[in-house]
């Protein structure tokens, strides 16, 4: 039988950390608290032993659980079945020991059965700080054991001290009054004068001060807006010549296929249908990684939560806080954990509004899109680019700023809201971690996107080639796909495309990435002989109307852009919603809004653009 | 009271919020409590949070959380 241990403490203390080191996990661990929202569960790395399971949970600052994350933390001390009896290990951050040793007092109050695990044990030896941990433990009457996150030194001693029996003495719940917290402070103040030796203490804040002095002083916006803009604009800059390469490699794979077999329909449909298809989604996957790159180093730096607080008082006037930032920025990555991490909000008011505009946020799955209708709207120009790209990222903001305001205007303010942001040291950002991280979610978005395009890819190609016409493909208009296209089309000619662009913009309903190797599809299948050797921009640019007028003009394509900023089609977020917030109505409802503004906005921006312009 | 940036202050008092305990009691949670030795290092732009640290604290409190600490 497996014994579980469950790792409780204050945010950003070090349980992910330790949870990881203990179950050979990857689970991210960053530099701000409150990273962690849900529990998770996890088998000891044979390298440390057998029969121990490990439990990381949400950061919290005491047994009184004050935000939804802090309940999940609660709940897994007091309600469920498996971890209710369970040993804690209480992870304490070292250079905060005094204050979270408040934690250590609750937790024998409630009955709990605990060890001490102190973490940035090698912060406190830099900082010139000895604590006597045997005369501690003796006092509290706990095992303490040290650990360094960085190294992984102590890890043996405490898969050797944990102990194995159960202890069956029902935990107490508790309610502390200003009086507790003062008394369980002295004591601490006690016991940590009566064990802690300083010789020469180093400020360790010293350089995190200094650079606060830089980044939150009177110029701290300019730099968040630099920052902000780097990460997104670079995110085009640095990807171009591997997303050249890419394109280039697959491009030539299709070429040869055809040229070895020629006139064969396996051939045609391996070159035209697969290899297109994953050519115009992989061509983007360095986007992707540079994204994730970025958003770890900022996460592991600790400038998070300072950019957090920076933006509260702004985010605050248009209806939310600094504690919606974290959840937002990573809702440019991907609304699943972005609205999971709302948790760490404690404001249901500023919650719901955060929930609300995540789907706005451009997460990955919008990147391709964008990188092909830019690069359309702007060809040969890569620095153009790349600063547009950044502008779309914070029209985000904006758009997402109207809605939380208009939203606001609904919600009463609730009497729930704090702000009260710790803020970390600054850590060098390990790169070696932060890499395997951000590969880890790249290959998990090829293999989550993969499948779905490639059997989008199938249906289209196959729906484009029958019912066959003396043995061969039918005109495209006569396809079951152009059938099908063709039926649709009065919904999608006011945004000003024609139906193959319509048939993209359905299928994006699957995975947003699908409407380019839809497009690569149906355009391609299209195009003559000479227009096959070229790529799919080049299509674009020459595609048009049964009239003879263009498809793709500034308007329309200004048009498709707002249509993917806005449209909500990602049918796993609406899940996440439901779970999330626990009403199917505001899922629908936010599904139903969202997708019907951004068809009136695109057919707007085109009709606008028509109007003003031709 | 003026308050002066990098200057120790002493936390004389935690007002209670009538309508906002809950600032008050993460206040506690976070460690400020009656008799800490606290330095308002400094606001943030635009009439942002403060930060305030202590040892044992290093943290950005909004206005209404900062006015909770009477200081002496």
């Amino acid at each position: 039988m497996s014994h579980i241990y469950v790792l409780v403490g204050q945010p950003n203390s070090g349980k992910t950390t330790l949870y990881n080191w203990l179950t050979g996990s990857n689970y991210k661990t960053v530099n701000y608290p409150g990273s962690t929202i849900e529990f998770s569960m996890g088998q000891i790395d044979l390298k440390h032993g057998t029969n121990k399971t490990f439990v990381d949970t949400p950061g919290t600052y005491s047994l009184i659980p004050k935000s939804p994350d802090e309940v999940v933390t609660f709940q897994v001390m007091y309600d469920n079945e498996l971890t209710k009896k369970a040993h804690c290990v209480l992870v304490i951050d070292g250079l905060h020991l005094e204050r979270q040793l408040t934690m250590a007092f609750q937790m024998k109050q409630a009955g709990v059965d605990f060890s001490i695990v102190v973490t940035m044990a090698d912060l406190l030896k830099e900082q010139n700080t000895h604590i006597d941990f045997a005369g501690l433990s003796k006092s509290l009457g706990v095992a303490i054991y040290t650990f360094n996150g960085q190294t992984g030194d102590g890890l043996d001693k405490i898969v050797a001290g944990l102990p194995l029996a159960v202890s069956e003495i029902p935990r107490k719940k508790l309610s502390w009054t200003y009086l507790d917290f003062q008394r369980a402070r002295i004591k601490a103040m006690e016991e940590m004068d009566k064990v802690t030796r300083k010789t020469n203490t180093n400020d360790i804040y010293g350089f995190t001060k200094k650079l606060d002095k830089l980044f939150l002083g009177p110029f701290g916006f300019v730099f968040f807006i630099g920052i902000m803009t780097l990460l997104f604009a670079s995110l085009f800059w640095f990807s171009t010549p591997f997303s050249d390469l890419i394109e280039g490699g697959f491009g030539w794979v299709g070429a040869q296929i055809e040229t070895k077999f020629p006139e064969s329909f396996l051939a045609t449909f391996v070159s035209q249908g697969v290899v297109a298809s994953f050519a115009a989604i992989l061509v983007f996957v360095p986007q992707i990684l540079f994204l994730f790159l970025g958003l770890g180093f900022l996460e592991s730096s600790g400038y998070l939560p300072r950019a957090a607080a920076l933006i509260d008082h702004p985010l605050r006037k248009m209806g939310l806080g600094g504690r919606s930032f974290v959840p937002l920025l990573s809702g440019f990555a991907c609304a699943i954990p972005a609205l999971m991490a709302t948790r760490n909000i404690s404001s249901k008011r500023d919650r719901f509004i955060t929930a609300a505009i995540i789907p706005i946020m451009s997460c990955s799955a919008r990147l391709p899109v964008y990188g092909l209708l830019l690069l359309f709207l702007f060809p040969d120009n890569a620095l153009l680019v790349g600063f547009v790209f950044a502008g779309l990222y914070l029209l985000a903001l904006v758009f997402g700023a109207i809605a939380s305001l208009i939203l606001s205007k609904f919600i009463k303010p609730s009497k729930d809201q704090f702000f009260m942001m710790e803020l970390p040291l600054y850590r060098r950002p390990r790169f070696r971690i932060i890499v395997k991280q951000a590969l880890q979610k790249t290959r998990s978005y090829v293999t989550r996107a993969g499948p779905i395009i490639l059997a989008f890819a199938v249906l289209l190609w196959l729906g484009a080639q029958f019912p066959r016409v003396e043995a061969k493909a039918p005109d495209l208009a006569d396809s079951y796909i152009g059938q099908l296209g063709h039926i649709m089309e009065p919904v999608f000619k006011p945004m000003g495309v024609d139906w193959r662009v319509g048939v993209g913009l359905i299928s994006a309903f699957a995975a947003r990435e699908v409407f380019v190797s839809t497009m690569a599809v149906t355009f391609k299948v299209t195009a003559d002989e000479a227009q096959q050797e070229h790529d799919l921009l080049a299509i674009m640019n020459e595609a048009k109307f049964a009239d003879g007028t263009p498809i793709f003009t500034v308007g329309s394509v200004l048009g498709l852009i707002f249509f993917f900023m806005i449209a909500l089609q990602c049918m796993t977020t609406v899940a996440t919603q439901i779970r999330e917030s626990g009403s199917v109505k505001f899922a629908w409802g936010q599904l139903v809004i969202l997708n019907i503004v951004a068809y009136v906005g695109a057919v707007l921006i085109n009709q606008g653009y028509r109007f003003f312009f031709l | 009271m003026r308050i002066e940036f990098n200057r120790p202050y002493k936390i004389q008092k935690i007002l209670k919020l009538d309508q906002n305990p809950e600032v008050t009691d993460r206040l506690y949670d976070l460690g400020f409590l009656e008799g800490l030795e606290i330095v308002v290092e400094k606001r943030m732009p635009f009439g942002g949070p403060w930060i305030v640290s202590s040892p044992m604290i290093y943290v950005a409190l909004r206005d209404e959380e900062f006015n909770c600490l009477e200081l002496k």
